[in-house]
């Protein structure tokens, strides 16, 4: 059961199944409470948004469609909405948020530590990270830096127009180019 | 299609992907993907990048209890596969129990033995799972969509339990009700006719008015072909007169 692929654990937590369920907790749950943690910036918050995250796969299970991408990458997609839907309903958010650091801490954190090669990962998610470390790591330094603030960090487009100082527009060009030139950077690595 | 509509929902085909834009907007965009494909190839291709790229989130151990507080809010049935007033749409590897809801489609099968993982999510509408049979063994059972020959729809769902000798069951009691109801359900014996990956086929009676309605593969008709019943392909649900009603690819 440790030993499991993403997609077998998860079929085996969307029908309820324990032990699959608590195998695809534990192996899933450093992440999304990471992520839950990035863009909500308080622990107990994160807590309650890894935990939803985790029930709305659950439940939406069905919506999963492995054709189109990994486990990990849609149940940290969940993630994502669930914090934003959260911290957007903040009017403390941005107080809270310092939008100065915005950019460097979560990619740092997670470059140095995904790419290393101590880290203990299973070959095939070591190669998904790195690839995509790695053509993150080929953009412009802007498009970077906005992708990585909308994401990782869960800025909306405004949000990260006046951190960075920029026109919307500008923010906006650099969303798209950047995430377009992402794929391209992957399909290449893919190949 | 609409190339300005297209023009648009290529400029904002990021932000959706990333779900950055406004109520308004993602409403516009979404209606125009309806009628575009390209876009929605588009905005798919770019979803898939932007969970990629969350690949990247820091890894950070939750509190203590945490994996116990999911789990204890985990019900046996998921909502997702309740029902919603629609059915047959998409991934359709789900049954409706008596009591309208919505099953994972091994569990109808195996009734009160346990499945014990899935294994395989497989392509559109078909399912394949690993289960203990009443021996402990592990079998495989696949759920395919049947789907009308008529017009496509899903009307029911066919299990294949990959047991020694094959078991085929096949529910679609509804669709027969609906039918029967409108006068379309012919009355006299039923065939199911099993194909296999080299072109076989065989017959075998089955009594459509038992939901399941289950054929236990032995004893095909006269001038069947003899089998590989490791690879099966399709079970198409026959009559008399040899009208193919209905058909479940079990490879899709």
């Amino acid at each position: 059961m440790w030993d499991a692929s993403d997609e077998a654990l998860f079929a085996g937590f969307a029908m309820g199944d324990p032990q699959a369920g608590t195998v695809f907790v534990r192996r899933f749950q450093a992440r999304v409470f990471g992520l839950a943690l990035v863009i909500t910036r308080d622990p107990v918050e994160a807590d309650e948004v890894a935990q939803d995250a985790f029930v709305r796969a659950w439940r939406y299970a069905a919506s999963f469609d492995a054709r189109r991408g990994s486990v990990a990458g849609w149940l940290l997609g969940i993630t994502r909405n669930v914090a934003l839907d959260n911290v957007r309903l903040d009017s403390n958010r941005k107080a809270r948020l310092d939008l100065s650091d915005a950019g460097e801490l979560a990619l740092n954190l997670a470059i140095d530590v995904r790419s290393s090669d101590e880290v203990a990962e299973s070959a095939e998610r070591h190669d998904a990270l790195a690839r995509v470390a790695y053509s993150l790591r080929a953009l412009p330094d802007e498009q970077r830096e906005a992708l990585v603030a909308v994401t990782l960090q869960g800025l909306t487009t405004r949000e990260y127009a006046e951190s960075a100082g920029v026109p919307l527009g500008t923010a906006k060009t650099r969303i798209r180019l950047g995430l377009r030139k992402l794929r391209q950077r992957l399909e290449i690595h893919a190949e | 299609m609409n190339a300005d509509g297209c023009t648009w929902v290529d400029e904002v085909a990021a932000e959706l992907a990333l779900g950055l834009l406004s109520g308004a907007e993602r409403a516009e965009a979404l209606a125009h993907m309806e009628r575009c494909g390209r876009c929605q190839d588009e905005v798919s291709s770019l979803t898939g990048v932007a969970e990629q790229l969350l690949l990247l989130a820091p890894e950070i151990p939750p509190p203590a209890g945490f994996e116990s507080r999911v789990l204890a809010r985990i019900d046996p049935v998921p909502e997702a596969l309740r029902p919603s007033g629609s059915s047959g749409t998409g991934r359709s590897g789900v049954t409706r129990t008596r009591n309208g809801r919505r099953r994972p489609p091994w569990r109808s099968v195996l009734g009160a033995v346990a499945a014990v993982l899935v294994v395989l999510v497989g392509a559109a509408g078909v399912w394949v799972a690993f289960a203990d049979d009443d021996n402990h063994s592990q079998v495989a059972v696949t759920v395919a969509d049947l789907r009308s020959n008529h017009n496509g729809d899903v009307v029911g769902q066919a299990t294949v339990r990959h047991s020694s000798p094959p078991v085929v069951e096949l529910e679609m009691k509804e669709w027969i009700d609906a039918l029967k109801a409108q006068g379309e359900w012919p009355v006299g014996d039923w065939l199911i006719e099993v194909q296999d990956g080299a072109g076989g086929s065989a017959h075998y009676p089955v009594r459509l008015a038992e939901s399941p309605a289950k054929v236990t593969l032995v004893e095909p008709q006269p001038g069947s072909d003899r089998l590989d019943m490791t690879n099966l392909t399709t079970v198409a649900v026959r009559d008399g007169t040899g009208h193919t009603w209905c058909t479940a690819k079990l490879n899709a």
